[in-house]
């Protein structure tokens, strides 16, 4: 950049219009920055007349009839829901009648900018041209990871890809940029969380095998190998990970609280769990995006399965991904009776048909919230797991084809 | 669990930016616009994104295209393309896109080695031309006018954000305020803009030669839903089941000769804003205020005027959105296969799917059910003071197992069934329509149909002893009750009444008529003929359980 002695305002537009101006730092050799304003006062017809009420501009009123043009100069007096003009002694509303009038302007108020501009005043004792570097924080413009997954349920493994996704709607194009990304959550009140995963999704058990990327407080940074340019508008991927064959167990989940009937059966939720380790070939954490799953049908296409929402994974984590609802694996609830006892206790026997219609077996894994701590399972048809002080947990296989039925009660009070 | 993005710190070493930007925009500045004008069309001249040397290779038009449709808005393109590569680093563009693709759902089998892909979804519109013409020469025709000719003028586009502020030679206009007609002429299209979506992916290639490859992603505005006919034949006992696969395309694009399957079953999906993107396309003509001395009463009842509500979905699938609905004649059903979780139904012949179109092909051809039609009543907590008790109507029911013992035995997707009945002549007529779930095998198909004026339950609490529990809070309750079912149809009818759970230890006593349990709850089946009444008598006890 061009830079002189003494005072001088130096303009930089083309600067993200999200800019945020009180993270903008300006950095050359001999520069001292006096002020820097961020301009964001876009030219518009409306604020091109706004910046005119006081001054002068020519209107050119053309007679319908004939076509014949009249100028004449007029002083804006307001430009506010109407434009008010002073032409000569008269005062007018401009096209109060409806008829064309063209409004002529001498110039373009300096600071109104056709793209945001910063623009900053700094002085320096020397002139030449020399390189200045600015730095500053910008909203729209993101970064997720999106996962490709294709699973084949036979060998209970999952191919997969991970690309990092940019998205660009900041107003501007950065060419031949330096790219990094930062995975984890610095602290922006502004941030909102944009990707809501449901049960059976997220880390099942976190891991501590990190030792990858370079690490910056609590946060990964990833680095794209090359320059590259992120145009406006534009999403741009690249890839990142590729594991051709992850173990990947495939879990139909049922979870029930409270004691009701239904008369008609569910569907299971269907889920992938995996675990992200080097033996995988997933050598480093996984940073938050979305899984799409995929499989192959008969003829050996891949077909879209269902995808989830998957949080910022360290590396060696358990991790569970939701792929949706099972047609042919469902699960009815009957409340079979309610009996009371004395001191407030109420026993409720429940009874859960789960039922496999397709042809091979799966497993299930039921949990029955149960509440209060206090309530205690009784008669369980199945052996269960009591994880927790508030919920019971069955594993199960149910045959193909076939139906596993559950009973037990629980006493309340 | 929440997942949240990231916002990049960008650096931008300055010199190296502007510098590069000036090598390759500079042709373009016109000299007449302001500093400030010029400066900002050389960095958005060169930043417009494929600005480097890459050798770039245009992949065939899809050879094949195979579409897979699923319930919720959602749809799985999978395109054959050919394409001839060099080895070494290339750029390989897509052309022909959906506009509607989610960009970061793409797959590419059979390219190796991929660096990066792009998707610009910024194509060619009125605003993108406008908003990259900034700081461009453009042609300015006034006219024609009455007794006025036709007037050209160059100017300069100086703005088109919110508006289009032109610079002409000697003083500088806003575009269409003046209520003249006047249009702008462009000599060329801005670089980078695309007259439609362009993905583009760039890879280092080892192989150079011919090679076939598969593009897959996911477009939204495709949808699908099953509706069935169900014929009652006039017994009840028996139906004629069909069903029907609806598809709809409400984008603007169609899909012509393809392979389309659809899936039945519930997808787990992330909505969100990233790719979901909402170009604007049309250029905006934004003008200072435009306010007229008589006009203020018409903005003030503008401002009244509440936002008219968006159509229900039900309607718009239904409405004058959709052109046309085209039944194909073929009577061929769609082929069923397990696909994960879900059903993957493949329509035996390939089809387009054209914009804004409703098509329907047969998911089952009408076989003959056995089912069974019945109504059916709970039976509540009936109040203390009960006013005068008034008819309460019965939901309609129809209810089949879904076996090969009843005629069915293959999975039904949910959707909306419509159901006729038979009447004079052999004609029949719509009764009723209602909605099912994804019902698998052995299990019961389900259609609640509404309810029955025609077939009627009273409720009376005839009497009511309470008292205390022994070291328990609350009351034991003994309800003496009469329900009074009438079927006031033309034919003997099946009806249901279940005595819904009150409190707990429920007990039926004094009951003439026997009961069974049904889905946990005592449930009385009857038998009634046309035009008949019939009374239940039973006492019911329970404990009041504290808290429920």
């Amino acid at each position: 950049m061009r830079i002189v002695t003494g005072r001088q305002r130096l303009e930089f537009p083309g600067v993200s219009a999200q800019i945020k101006p009180e993270t903008v730092s300006l950095q050359a050799e001999d520069l001292s920055v006096i002020e820097q304003n961020f301009d964001f006062d876009l030219l518009t017809p409306g604020k091109m007349m706004e910046k005119a009420v006081g001054s002068t501009v020519r209107i050119v009123r053309t007679n319908p009839a004939t076509g014949r043009e009249v100028t004449e100069t007029a002083q804006v007096l307001s430009a506010n829901e109407g434009v008010v003009l002073r032409i000569g002694e008269r005062i007018e509303v401009l096209r109060d009648d409806g008829l064309p009038v063209r409004v002529l302007f001498d110039r373009i108020p300096p600071n109104l900018r056709a793209k945001p501009t910063l623009s900053v005043l700094a002085e320096s004792t020397t002139a030449n041209t020399r390189s200045v570097a600015l730095r500053y924080l910008t909203g729209g413009i993101a970064w997720r990871a999106d996962y490709v997954g294709l699973y084949d349920e036979k060998r209970s493994r999952l191919e997969l890809q991970g690309w990092v996704t940019l998205v660009n709607q900041s107003g501007v194009s950065y060419e031949n940029v330096r790219t990094q990304l930062i995975a984890g959550s610095p602290g922006d009140p502004n941030t909102h969380p944009r990707y809501v995963a449901d049960t059976p999704g997220g880390i099942i058990r976190a891991g501590t095998g990190g030792q990858d990327t370079s690490g910056f407080a609590d946060f990964h940074i990833y680095a794209l190998p090359e320059a590259t340019t992120i145009a406006e508008n534009q999403t741009k991927q690249v890839a990142f990970i590729d594991a051709p064959n992850v173990e990947a167990k495939k879990l139909y989940v049922v979870q029930a609280n409270g004691y009701t009937s239904s008369p008609t059966a569910q569907g299971a939720d269907v889920g992938l769990r995996f675990q992200n380790a080097a033996a995988m070939g997933l050598d480093r954490a996984l940073p938050a995006g979305v899984m799409r799953l995929y499989a192959k049908d008969s003829q050996g296409k891949s077909q879209f399965i269902g995808e989830s929402g998957v949080p910022h994974t360290p590396e060696g984590s358990d991790v569970g991904v939701k792929i949706g609802t099972a047609f042919d694996v469902t699960w009815q609830p009957t409340l079979e009776a309610r009996e009371s006892g004395i001191l407030n206790t109420t026993t409720s026997h429940m009874r859960y048909e789960f039922r496999n219609a397709r042809n091979v077996p799966v497993a299930l894994w039921f949990r029955q919230d149960a509440g209060d701590p206090r309530n205690k399972l009784l008669d369980p048809s199945l052996p269960a797991k009591h994880p927790d002080a508030s919920g019971y947990e069955w594993t199960m296989t149910i045959p193909a084809n076939g139906s596993t039925t559950l009973t037990f009660a629980i006493r309340e009070g | 669990m929440k997942v949240e993005l990231q916002k990049t710190i960008m650096t931008l070493r300055a010199r190296a930016a502007w510098c590069g930007s000036v090598r390759h925009g500079l042709r373009r500045v016109s000299l007449r616009c302001a500093n400030c004008v010029t400066v900002s069309w050389i960095v958005a001249a060169s930043t417009l994104g494929l600005a480097d040397d890459l050798p770039e290779v245009q992949a065939s038009a899809p050879t094949s295209i195979a579409v897979t449709v699923y319930r919720d808005d959602l749809a799985l393109i999978t395109e054959t393309r050919t394409l001839t590569l060099p080895s070494g680093t290339v750029r390989v563009l897509f052309d022909g896109v959906m506009d509607r693709m989610l960009p970061t759902s793409v797959v590419i089998d059979g390219l190796d080695d991929t660096i990066e892909r792009n998707f610009s979804y910024d194509g060619l519109n009125p605003r993108s031309l406008l908003w990259r013409s900034v700081g461009e020469p453009v042609v300015v025709t006034h006219g024609p006018t009455r007794g006025a000719a036709v007037r050209s003028e160059r100017a300069v586009v100086a703005a088109a954000g919110d508006g289009i502020v032109l610079n002409f030679a000697d003083h500088s206009e806003a575009l269409g305020c003046s209520g003249l007609p006047e249009r702008l002429t462009f000599e060329r299209i801005p670089a980078g803009l695309r007259a439609r979506p362009m993905l583009s992916t760039t890879l280092n290639n080892t192989k150079a030669g011919q090679r076939d490859i598969t593009l897959s992603y996911l477009v939204l505005g495709v949808a699908w839903r099953a509706d069935y006919t169900l014929t009652l034949e006039p017994d009840a006992q028996h139906a004629q089941l069909g069903a029907w696969i609806t598809l709809t395309n409400q984008g603007e694009q169609g899909i012509s000769d393809a392979a389309v399957g659809v899936v039945a079953g519930e997808l787990s999906r992330v909505w969100d804003g990233v790719t979901a993107v909402q170009a604007r396309h049309a250029a905006e003509r934004a003008c200072w205020p435009m306010g007229t001395t008589s006009d203020f009463r018409r903005i003030a009842t503008i401002s009244v005027t509440p936002p008219a509500s968006p159509p229900p979905q039900a309607m718009m699938m239904k409405g004058a959105q959709v052109e046309d609905v085209v039944v194909t004649a073929a009577r061929k059903e769609a082929v069923r296969e397990a696909l994960a979780d879900y059903q993957l139904y493949r329509l035996p012949f390939t089809t387009d799917v054209l914009a804004a179109q409703t098509k329907q092909v047969m998911l089952m051809q009408p076989k003959r059910i056995a089912l069974q039609r019945l109504y059916s009543f709970v039976a509540g907590a009936l109040p203390d003071n009960a006013p005068t008790p008034v008819p309460v109507n019965a939901s309609i029911l129809l209810r089949a197992r879904n076996d090969r013992d009843h005629g069915l035995g293959e999975p039904l997707p949910s959707g909306n069934v419509n159901v006729f009945t038979p009447y004079a002549n052999g004609d029949v007529l719509f009764t009723a329509s209602g909605e099912t779930i994804d019902t698998p095998t052995e299990v019961n198909w389900r259609v609640e149909l509404g309810q029955s004026p025609a077939v009627t339950l009273m409720s009376t609490l005839v009497a009511r002893a309470r008292s205390k529990r022994w070291f328990s809070a609350g009351y034991a309750m003994r309800d003496t009750v009469k329900y009074e079912i009438a079927n006031d149809t033309d034919a003997e009818q099946k009806i249901e009444l279940a005595q819904q759970r009150l409190g707990a230890s429920l007990r039926i006593s004094n009951n003439q008529d026997p009961f069974s349990m049904q889905d946990g709850l005592p449930t009385w089946k009857v038998v009634m003929p046309a035009h008949s009444k019939r009374v239940l008598n039973y006492v019911v006890s329970y404990d009041e359980v504290v808290g429920d």
